[in-house]
C-alpha cells in the first residue's frame, strides 16, 4: 500500500533515481522512455497543497519553529522566483518562449488552461521540446510518471514551477513521516531510500541547484546553444551561497537554530516513533533510527557541524560541486554524440566568451585569459573551476594527505582541458573519456568537503586566497570567473563578520554596517558591473535586464577588478 | 622596393609583435617547439630563409635582432623566380620573355600569374597555411583583394611611404579595363588558391588523426565567416528561430562573388562543408578535387568593366553580408577606376568635349563619396576594435547593399562618357 492522500486527482507517481532512468523496458515509446520501476522504488508527487497547509502557516508550524522555522514556504510563495518559473514561460515572456520555440506555447496543450500536455501524433515532436523547458521550468522530473501511465499528464501542478518536491523529492512515502519529531532521527540512508532529498546535506543541495543551473544531461537539463542564440538568457554562473541568499533561502543553517529536541544526546530528548512506523507503514526499521539528530546525520564525523560557517560551507562545497556538474554535463553529453545519439559539437558546452568577443588587434590580446591548448580553439570554460583552488586548498589545509590526491585530479582536469582543444572543439570521444576519468576523482574530492568542518579559520584561509594576488590560479581576465569570485568574497565576508544567514534576521548596527560594507565592494559608481545582484526575486524580471547584463559582459573591466581585489586585499583584518 | 613593404619583412622577423605571436602558438602546443611553429610562419614571412637553408637540411629559426638580416626575409627572387639560370641575361636588349620564364623567370606581367602569386602567401596554398590558430595568437585575418592590394601599393602615402616597384601604365594604356581585369584575376586566384589551401588543410586533417605539427587542425575555423561567431552578445540575436542556428557560413571571403555561380565552379563543396558544422576532411578532399579543376577555366579574357558592372549592379547571394558587400564595394571601385582609365584615354585623344569632361567629373565625384561612405561603414570601427561600423546597428548591412545599388545604377550612367567617345 501507498501512503497517499485523498485527493486522487492529483495524485501522481514517479520513479524517483537521479541516474537510474535509462534501463526501463515498455512497450510504446513514450513507456520505454519512462516507464515505473518496480513498485519498491516508486515515489509519488503529493499535492503540493498538502506541504503548504503546514509550510507557509506558522501556526501549524509552531511545534517544528526552533527546528524548522515557522513558514519557510511563505518565503518561496512570495519572493522566491521558483515558483514563478511556469507562469513567466506562459505568460510575461510568452513572447521570447515562442520566440525561442518557434511555435506557440499554447499549441503542445490540451486546453488554453495549459495544464496537461497534448497527445496528438502531429505535435509529438513539440511536446518533446518543451518537456525539455519543463525539466528545469516546473516540477516534473526525468523518469517520473503519472499513476496511470498517462504520459502527458504533469506530476506536479506546472503552475506551481520548481515547487516544494522538486527538489525536497516527492513525498509519498515520507510525507506522512516528516512532520513527526522522531523524523529528526531517522538515518540520512534511509530517508533517501523513500524518495526524500537530503538537503541540509550541502553537496547533496549544490547538486540538486546545479542540476538546472549548472545543467544535467542525465536529467535532461541542459540549455543548448540554440536556445541561448534563439534568446534564453546565459545562465551566469553559479555560487550556491550567494544565489541562496539572493533567492532568498527560505531554510536557516544549523548553526543559527536553536538547540532544538533530538539534536544531540544533551538535548530534549525525542521518541523513536515506533509506532507511528507500524500505523504509517512505513519502511523504516529500528536500527534506522539513531540516538540523536547529529548521529543519524553526522554519524562518526569530527564534531562541531553545528558550529560550521554556514556561507563558507557552500562557498566551498559548491567550487567543487559546481566543476562536477559541468564536467559530467560536457562528458554525457560528448559521450552521447560519440554514440551519435547527440549533435557535436554542442556550442554551449565551450567558454562563451571565446567566440563572443570583439575582434581586438594585437593589443587586445593581453586582456584574454591564456589557455592550456593552442589559441582559437573554443576551450572548455574557466568559470566552472574558478574557485576550484579555494576547495583543494580547504582539503590540504584540513589534512595535508590529500595533496597527492588533488594534484591528480588537476592532472585530470588539465588532460580535459587538451582533450577540448587537441583540434577544433575536441573529439567528443576523447572528452568523454577524460570527463569520466575526473569524475570520480571529483566523487571523492566532493564526498571529503562535505564531511569537513568550516570554522573561522576556513573562512578566512579561502578570502585570503582569494584577495592574495598569486595565491590561487584564478585567471581573472574572464568575466565569469570574475563573478565567481566576488561573489565569493561577498558570502565569505558575511561569514567572517558573523552576519546571520537566515533571511530577515535581525542585524545590529555593526552587522548593518559591516553589510553594507560588503555589498558595496564590487560596485562602481554606484552601478553593479558584475552584475553581482541576481533578478531572482519575484518584483525583478530576467529579460528586462538581459541589455544591461550582456552589455556588463561585453564591457567587463579585468583591470578595475583586478584593483579592487587588491584594495580588499591590503584593508587591514 | 625600399618603400614596397615587403621589403620590411626581415625586419619583421625580429620585431617583438612576431616573436608574441610565435610564443603564444608555441605555448600552446605541447608536442611543438617553435622552430617547427615559425617553418609555418617563414613560408611567407621568410621565404629567403627558407631557400638558403632549404637543401642543406639545416634547422630554419627565429632570426635574432641583432644578428645580419641578409638573405632573410622576402627577396627578389620570392617573387620573381630564382635567378639562377636568367639573372646574366634579363637585363640583356633583345632578350625576349619566353626565354626568360623557360629559364625559370616568373611572368609577373601576365594577372593570373601575378595574381596566384600574390594569392599564394594573400591567401594561402598547399604550403603556406595561416590558420585560426595563428589569428587568436595575433596574426590579422586573411583578407585579400587583388586590385585594392594593388592600389595600396601604387598609392604613394608619404606617412607610409608604401609604393610599388612596377609600373603597370604600360598595360592600363595598351590594354582596355586593365583595372576590371585585375580585379577579376583575382578574384578567379583567390579562389584557385583558396581551395589549394582547403584541399591541403582537409588532407593533412584527415591522413593524421594524431595531432602532430604536419597535421591541420579540423574544422579549420578561419574557412568560416568570423561574424558568425564572432557576435556581440545581445538580447534575442537569432531573431527567434530555433531550428538551424549556430552554424557558420563557409568560404565567405574567398568564394564571395560565386554565389549566385556555385554549382558551376564550386559543385558540392559548399553543401558538403556545410554539413552538420564541418564536413569530414575526407569527404571535404573528395568535394574539393572536381571544384579545383573547374576553377581552373574560370578566368574569362574578355572581361570587361561592363560585364563586371551588370554582375555587381545586383545583391550578391541571397541576402547582404559583410564579406559579400565588402567583395561588391571593392568590385564597384575596380569598375570605376576602369571606367575613369578609359575616360582619361579618350581624353587624351582629344576626343571628349569641355562639356562631357564636367559631367564626367561630376558625375564620378558624386559615385566616390557615396563609395567612400560605405567603405566606411564597411571598416572596422576603430583602432582597438575589429567591428565593422555596418554590424553596430540592425540594418547597417541593409542600408550599405542599398547605397551600392545606387552607385552601381550611377556607374552604367557614367559608363556611357567612356564609351560615348568611341
Amino acid at each position: 500500500m501507498i501512503p497517499i492522500s485523498g485527493q486522487s486527482a492529483f495524485v501522481f507517481c514517479a520513479v524517483f533515481a537521479l541516474a537510474a532512468f535509462q534501463a526501463f523496458c515498455g512497450t510504446d515509446d513514450v513507456r520505454a522512455q519512462e516507464s515505473p520501476q518496480p513498485s519498491e522504488s516508486r515515489f509519488y508527487f503529493n499535492d503540493t497543497d498538502d506541504c503548504l497547509r503546514c509550510h507557509s502557516n506558522s501556526r501549524e508550524m509552531r511545534d517544528s519553529a526552533k527546528f524548522i522555522g515557522t513558514a519557510p514556504a511563505e518565503i518561496w510563495e512570495k519572493l522566491d522566483k521558483h515558483s514563478q518559473s511556469f507562469l513567466l514561460l506562459k505568460g510575461k515572456s510568452r513572447e521570447l518562449t515562442n520566440s525561442i520555440l518557434g511555435f506557440d506555447l499554447r499549441e503542445v496543450f490540451e486546453g488554453d488552461e495549459m495544464t496537461i500536455l497534448s497527445s496528438e501524433e502531429k505535435v509529438a515532436e513539440k511536446v518533446k521540446l518543451v518537456k525539455s523547458c519543463l525539466r528545469c521550468h516546473a516540477t516534473w522530473p526525468m523518469g517520473s510518471v503519472h499513476p496511470l501511465g498517462k504520459p502527458h499528464h504533469p506530476v506536479v501542478d506546472l503552475n506551481l514551477g520548481v515547487s516544494c518536491q522538486g527538489c525536497h523529492g516527492p513525498a509519498s512515502k515520507w510525507n506522512g513521516a516528516h512532520s513527526k519529531m522522531w523524523w529528526r532521527r531517522v538515518s540520512n540512508e534511509a530517508k533517501s531510500k523513500l524518495g526524500f532529498i537530503d538537503l541540509r546535506d550541502s553537496v547533496v543541495k549544490a547538486e540538486v541547484c546545479t542540476s538546472c543551473h549548472v545543467g544535467s544531461a542525465k536529467e535532461e537539463r541542459f540549455v543548448r546553444h540554440e536556445w541561448y542564440a534563439a534568446g534564453h538568457p546565459p545562465l551566469p554562473g553559479f555560487e550556491l551561497a550567494s544565489f541562496s541568499a539572493q533567492m532568498p533561502a527560505h531554510w536557516k543553517p544549523l548553526r543559527e537554530k536553536e538547540d532544538f529536541e533530538g539534536r544531540t544526546a544533551t538535548s530534549a530528548p525525542v521518541p523513536d516513533g515506533a509506532a507511528d512506523r507500524v500505523v504509517l507503514n512505513i519502511n523504516i526499521s529500528d536500527a534506522d533510527i539513531k540516538p540523536s539528530y547529529q548521529e543519524a546525520n553526522f554519524g562518526s564525523l569530527k564534531p562541531g557541524p553545528f558550529a560550521d560557517q554556514p556561507r563558507t560551507r557552500e562557498v566551498l562545497v559548491s567550487a567543487a560541486v559546481v566543476l562536477r556538474s559541468y564536467v559530467n554535463l560536457a562528458g554525457d553529453h560528448a559521450a552521447a554524440a560519440a554514440e551519435g545519439r547527440q549533435a557535436w559539437p554542442e556550442f554551449a558546452l565551450y567558454d562563451c566568451a571565446a567566440c563572443h568577443h570583439e575582434l581586438r588587434r594585437r593589443e587586445g590580446l593581453a586582456a584574454r585569459p591564456m589557455r592550456r591548448g593552442p589559441p582559437g580553439r573554443p576551450p572548455f570554460p574557466l568559470w566552472p573551476s574558478a574557485l576550484f583552488d579555494l576547495a583543494a586548498q580547504h582539503l590540504v589545509a584540513e589534512e595535508p594527505a590529500s595533496e597527492g590526491r588533488l594534484n591528480e585530479l588537476r592532472t585530470s582536469l588539465h588532460d580535459l582541458e587538451r582533450a577540448y582543444t587537441a583540434r577544433p572543439f575536441g573529439d567528443a570521444k576523447q572528452i568523454a573519456a577524460a570527463a569520466n576519468k575526473l569524475a570520480p576523482q571529483l566523487d571523492a574530492l566532493c564526498g571529503e568537503l562535505g564531511k569537513s568542518r568550516f570554522d573561522d579559520q576556513a573562512t578566512r584561509r579561502a578570502l585570503t586566497l582569494l584577495v592574495t594576488e598569486g595565491r590561487a590560479e584564478i585567471d581573472l581576465r574572464d568575466y565569469s570567473t570574475a563573478r565567481q569570485v566576488a561573489w565569493a568574497i561577498r558570502e565569505l565576508s558575511k561569514d567572517e563578520k558573523r552576519i546571520p544567514y537566515e533571511f530577515g534576521a535581525t542585524l545590529d548596527g555593526r552587522q548593518q554596517q559591516a553589510l553594507e560594507h560588503i555589498e558595496s565592494l564590487f560596485r562602481r559608481d554606484n552601478s553593479d558591473p558584475l552584475m553581482l545582484s541576481l533578478p531572482a526575486r519575484q518584483d525583478r524580471f530576467v529579460v528586462d535586464e538581459l541589455p544591461a547584463s550582456l552589455k556588463a559582459m561585453m564591457d567587463y573591466d579585468a583591470e578595475w577588478f583586478r584593483k579592487q581585489i587588491s584594495l580588499i586585499g591590503a584593508q587591514p583584518k | 622596393m625600399q618603400h614596397d613593404p615587403h621589403a620590411k619583412a626581415a625586419a619583421m622577423l625580429v620585431s617583438p609583435e612576431f616573436q608574441e605571436i610565435i610564443n603564444r602558438l608555441s605555448q600552446g602546443k605541447d608536442s611543438s617547439t617553435s622552430s617547427q611553429v615559425y617553418l609555418q610562419c617563414a613560408h611567407c614571412h621568410d621565404p629567403e630563409g627558407i631557400a638558403a637553408a632549404g637543401d642543406e637540411g639545416v634547422i630554419l629559426t627565429t632570426p635574432q635582432s641583432g644578428q645580419s638580416q641578409a638573405a632573410r626575409g622576402i627577396g627578389c627572387e620570392s617573387c620573381h623566380g630564382g635567378a639562377k639560370e636568367w639573372l646574366s641575361q634579363h637585363y640583356q636588349r633583345g632578350i625576349s620573355k619566353s626565354s626568360l620564364v623557360a629559364a625559370g623567370m616568373l611572368d609577373t606581367e601576365n594577372l593570373l600569374a601575378r595574381g596566384r602569386l600574390c594569392a599564394s602567401c594573400h591567401v594561402g596554398d598547399g604550403v603556406r597555411d595561416m590558420n585560426h590558430d595563428m589569428i587568436a595568437a595575433g596574426h590579422p585575418p586573411l583578407r585579400f583583394e587583388l586590385a585594392a592590394y594593388h592600389r595600396k601599393l601604387t598609392h604613394h602615402d608619404p606617412a607610409t611611404a608604401r609604393q610599388s616597384h612596377w609600373d603597370d601604365a604600360r598595360p592600363r594604356i595598351a590594354t582596355s579595363d586593365f583595372e576590371t581585369r585585375l580585379w577579376a584575376a583575382g578574384q578567379i586566384t583567390s579562389a584557385q588558391s583558396a581551395l589549394a589551401l582547403l584541399e591541403s588543410r582537409a588532407r593533412r586533417a584527415a591522413s593524421s588523426a594524431e595531432e602532430s605539427p604536419a597535421s591541420a587542425p579540423w574544422p579549420e575555423l578561419s574557412e568560416y565567416d568570423c561574424f558568425a561567431c564572432h557576435q556581440r552578445l545581445r538580447p534575442t540575436a537569432g531573431g527567434g528561430k530555433l531550428l538551424g542556428l549556430g552554424l557558420p557560413t563557409w568560404g565567405k571571403w574567398n568564394f564571395a562573388l560565386l554565389l549566385d555561380q556555385d554549382p558551376l565552379f564550386l559543385g558540392d563543396l559548399r553543401r558538403e562543408m556545410h554539413k552538420a558544422f564541418a564536413a569530414e576532411p575526407d569527404s571535404a578532399e573528395r568535394a574539393v578535387k572536381p571544384a579545383r579543376a573547374a576553377m581552373m577555366n574560370a578566368y574569362a579574357e574578355d572581361i570587361s568593366a561592363h560585364s563586371v558592372l551588370r554582375q555587381l549592379s545586383k545583391t550578391i547571394g541571397d541576402k547582404p553580408s559583410w564579406e559579400t558587400l565588402c567583395h561588391r564595394y571593392l568590385g564597384l571601385l575596380a569598375v570605376e577606376k576602369a571606367i575613369g582609365d578609359e575616360f582619361q584615354k579618350l581624353e587624351l585623344a582629344g576626343s571628349v568635349s569641355p562639356h562631357q569632361r564636367i559631367g564626367f567629373n561630376r558625375r564620378r565625384k558624386e559615385i566616390d563619396q557615396a563609395l567612400r561612405a560605405v567603405g566606411d561603414s564597411l571598416s572596422f570601427a576603430d583602432d582597438k576594435s575589429e567591428w565593422p561600423r555596418a554590424l553596430n546597428t540592425a540594418d547597417g548591412l541593409t542600408r550599405a547593399n542599398a547605397a551600392l545599388d545606387a552607385a552601381a545604377e550611377r556607374l552604367e550612367v557614367l559608363q556611357t562618357y567612356a564609351e560615348r567617345g568611341q
